[in-house]
């Protein structure tokens, strides 16, 4: 790690706990708060980890106990008006709170050891197919609340598709089409799920024949 | 012969032709996805458990049944003939079947697989009937503080059996423990953590957690590794089943891996996964000749098949009688019963026989479904093997999200879904198993509510864990258990069971 590299970690580690710690101190003084207090707290905790990446030799350790102290925190912080009780009547807030302290020391544990033991760096993420899948699961609620599942099947399957640098355009839309009768079949009419598959909440069957389809 | 009379019982519910098709229907679904490279059973079966939604309990229980074995199988195809492990339990399955799959047995293979689980299955359905009315009665015995201790046991013990880090590992059950806390204390009404999200009141749902965090992080996982290389096999399937020389050279294996995976089966935390290694150790160490091991050994394959599928159907004893599942899969298929209304544990058996013995029998009945179905059709999963990735993710994906949305038609749902499914990636990013969290997860309120009984019987003193006879044997076990892991010669066997 280059010295260049270390100092701006700090400065950045410096910046983010003084920023929280600041919102939370004018909070407390004066009133005025800039962000929510649980903001600042992040800020705070998110610095110290900054600070301590020149350090580390075990970066996934370092995220994995990054992440235990987020939830830890997030549970301390959104738990505190939970009743604690004591421990012959315990409240709501005993056991969350008994377990978020345990995630919280587990985290600091793994987070001291990640700066002696060697560990394999953090692999980064690829973005597309983040991206491409979380989304169409993400709006695959909304389609399907509007259009229906026969076309949101295959808006999905080519949102999904696009998950992939090798996009062929033909090809998935006719995996898309063939995909969306099938479910519509399996999961509608032979399951008899109570999805709608058609625009406004309809039936697809409702254009054909009743006699056809025996009122379906 | 009362085990036989339940027994009886269970067909008479489990067998109506109707339950059988559900059978038949699952089994084929668990194969079909659990076939699929780098999808083991717990996405499998969490991308299925929408289906079951729709039927009446048992129906849906023998469905699940199917779709467990199916995946399960499904899973030991994919070893065999691709090298790719589904999960921990395969790996020992790849070691020699893979081989027997190079040199032109891969059918042998797969056929000897299927026979010695079918084997192993209906010992393990006999096993079921015997310890399973005993062990109830026992549960009967069991207050808060032993359940408390039990769960602390079964816990410790997933631990032991997660791959990675220890450490991680308790971390994950406790962050599933704290998710299960989520949503409406049933003791004072007092919401927690919903951050004003109604759709939190109930408790995070389980199928956005389990979909998100294994169905969707597998597709995304996959994707990033590309059109990964895949040691494609092209023998051709004339001689699928076995010879009479194997199954002289196999039976012995068949027997000793159906004995061992019955027995670790039944513990806390133990399964398919500890049995399978076991198994294959003990081939190896039984073997004339143990350097034919990993040159494509039949008993290699033989003797873990066996293990894992014994194992994976008395894992169901502990769930049965005492309610709580001993690892992540059993998690699952607790996950869908209580979602089904039923709250597995000895008052099923005596309250619902007929769901209870019905349920035991669809096991046997999956297992059967799984050799009828699938040594004719093996060449049919063959062919699915070589399917591009890029045909098939798309219509995972899509049966994941229908899945989910279809429980309840709420958008947010899916949102939920996303959320878990970018916390599963960030775990798998750091080597953080996310198994044993579902574990933790639904043992959760469990948990809180036990403990919170033993204090109130205590008056707050933790020393009544202790004082209890049952709860302090667990305890004590546990502290074993912790130590073992502590002890560096048993750290390193154990990082070398999971390197093999």
């Amino acid at each position: 790690m280059s010295r260049l590299a270390s100092r701006s970690e700090f400065i950045v580690a410096l910046v983010l706990v003084l920023l929280g710690a600041q919102n939370i101190f004018a909070a407390q003084a004066f009133g005025i708060a800039e962000f929510p207090r649980y903001v600042s707290w992040l800020l705070m905790i998110g610095g110290v980890y900054v600070g301590f990446i020149p350090f580390v030799r075990a970066p996934r350790d370092l995220g994995s106990s990054f992440v235990l102290v987020i939830i830890g925190a997030t549970a301390l912080y959104f738990g505190a008006e939970l009743t604690m009780g004591t421990a012959g009547r315990m409240g709501p807030g005993y056991f969350p709170r008994l377990l978020a302290w345990l995630i919280i020391a587990i985290g600091i544990f793994l987070g001291l050891m990640s700066l002696s033991n060697e560990g394999p760096p953090i692999s980064p993420p690829q973005f597309r197919p983040l991206v491409f899948v979380l989304g169409s699961i993400s709006i695959f609620g909304y389609l399907m609340d509007v259009i229906g599942l026969a076309v949101t099947a295959v808006v999905i399957v080519l949102i999904a598709a696009l998950a992939r640098p090798q996009f062929k355009m033909r090809e998935s839309l006719l995996l898309g089409i063939g995909l969306s009768i099938g479910t519509v079949l399996i999961f509608v009419y032979a399951l008899g799920q109570s999805l709608p598959d058609c625009p406004d909440g309809m039936r697809c069957t409702q254009w054909l024949p009743q006699k056809v389809w025996g009122g379906f | 012969m009362e085990v036989l009379s339940n027994l009886a019982t269970g067909f008479g519910a489990a067998g109506t032709l109707a339950n059988l098709g559900f059978a038949l229907i699952g089994c084929l679904l668990g194969t079909l996805i659990g076939v699929l490279p780098g999808i083991g059973p717990i996405p499998t079966i969490a991308i299925l458990l929408p289906i079951t939604y729709g039927l009446d309990p048992l129906s849906s229980l023998v469905m699940l049944a199917g779709i467990y074995y199916g995946a399960a199988y499904g899973g030991s195809t994919t070893s065999i003939l691709v090298n790719m492990p589904g999960e921990a339990s395969s790996i020992v399955t790849c070691i020699d079947g893979h081989q027997m799959a190079k040199q032109g047995r891969a059918g042998v293979a797969l056929g000897v697989s299927a026979l010695g689980s079918f084997f192993a299955g209906c010992v393990g359905t006999i096993f079921i009937c015997a310890f399973a009315p005993p062990l109830a009665a026992l549960a009967q015995q069991f207050n808060s503080p032993d359940y408390f201790s039990l769960m602390v046991l079964g816990l410790i013990t997933a631990v032991v059996l997660a791959h990675g880090s220890v450490v991680k590992a308790i971390a994950m059950i406790l962050v599933g423990l704290l998710f299960g806390l989520v949503g409406t204390d049933v003791n004072s009404g007092a919401t927690r953590f919903t951050f004003g999200a109604s759709i939190l009141w109930d408790g995070i749902d389980f199928l956005p957690l389990v979909i998100g965090m294994f169905g969707v992080v597998e597709i995304i996982r996959n994707l990033e590794q590309g059109e990964a290389h895949r040691d494609h096999i092209s023998t051709r399937f004339r001689d699928l089943w076995p010879k009479m020389s194997d199954f002289r050279d196999s039976w012995m294996a068949v027997v000793r891996g159906t004995a061992l995976g019955s027995l670790l089966g039944i513990l806390p935390g133990g399964g398919a996964v500890l049995s399978s290694f076991a198994s294959y150790t003990v081939e190896k160490k039984v073997a004339k000749d143990p350097s034919r091991f990993g040159k494509g050994a039949i008993e290699g394959v033989a003797g873990p098949e066996s293990a894992n599928n014994a194992a994976s159907m008395t894992s169901f004893i502990p769930l049965l009688t005492l309610g709580l599942p001993s690892n992540a899969i059993m998690a699952l298929m607790m996950g869908a019963m209580m979602i089904q209304g039923i709250q597995p544990g000895s008052a099923v058996m005596t309250s619902r026989p007929e769901l209870f013995w019905g349920m035991v029998a669809s096991m046997w009945i999956g297992n059967l479904m799984l050799v009828i179905i699938n040594l004719p059709m093996i060449g049919i999963w063959v062919k699915l093997l070589s399917l591009p990735y890029r045909f098939l993710y798309p219509a995972i994906l899509l049966f994941c999200v229908i899945g989910v949305y279809s429980t309840n038609n709420n958008a947010v749902m899916m949102l939920l879904t996303a959320g878990f499914a970018v916390f599963g990636y960030i775990l798998i990013r750091l080597d953080c198993e996310p198994a044993p969290m579902v574990l933790g997860f639904i043992l959760g309120p469990l948990m809180e509510e036990n403990l919170r009984r033993s204090l109130v019987l205590s008056r707050g003193d933790p020393i009544i864990f202790l004082q209890r006879p049952i709860s302090a044997v667990l305890l004590i076990l546990s502290a074993i258990v912790v130590a073992l892991i502590v002890l560096p010669a048993f750290r390193k066997t154990r990082e070398e069971a999971f390197q093999e």
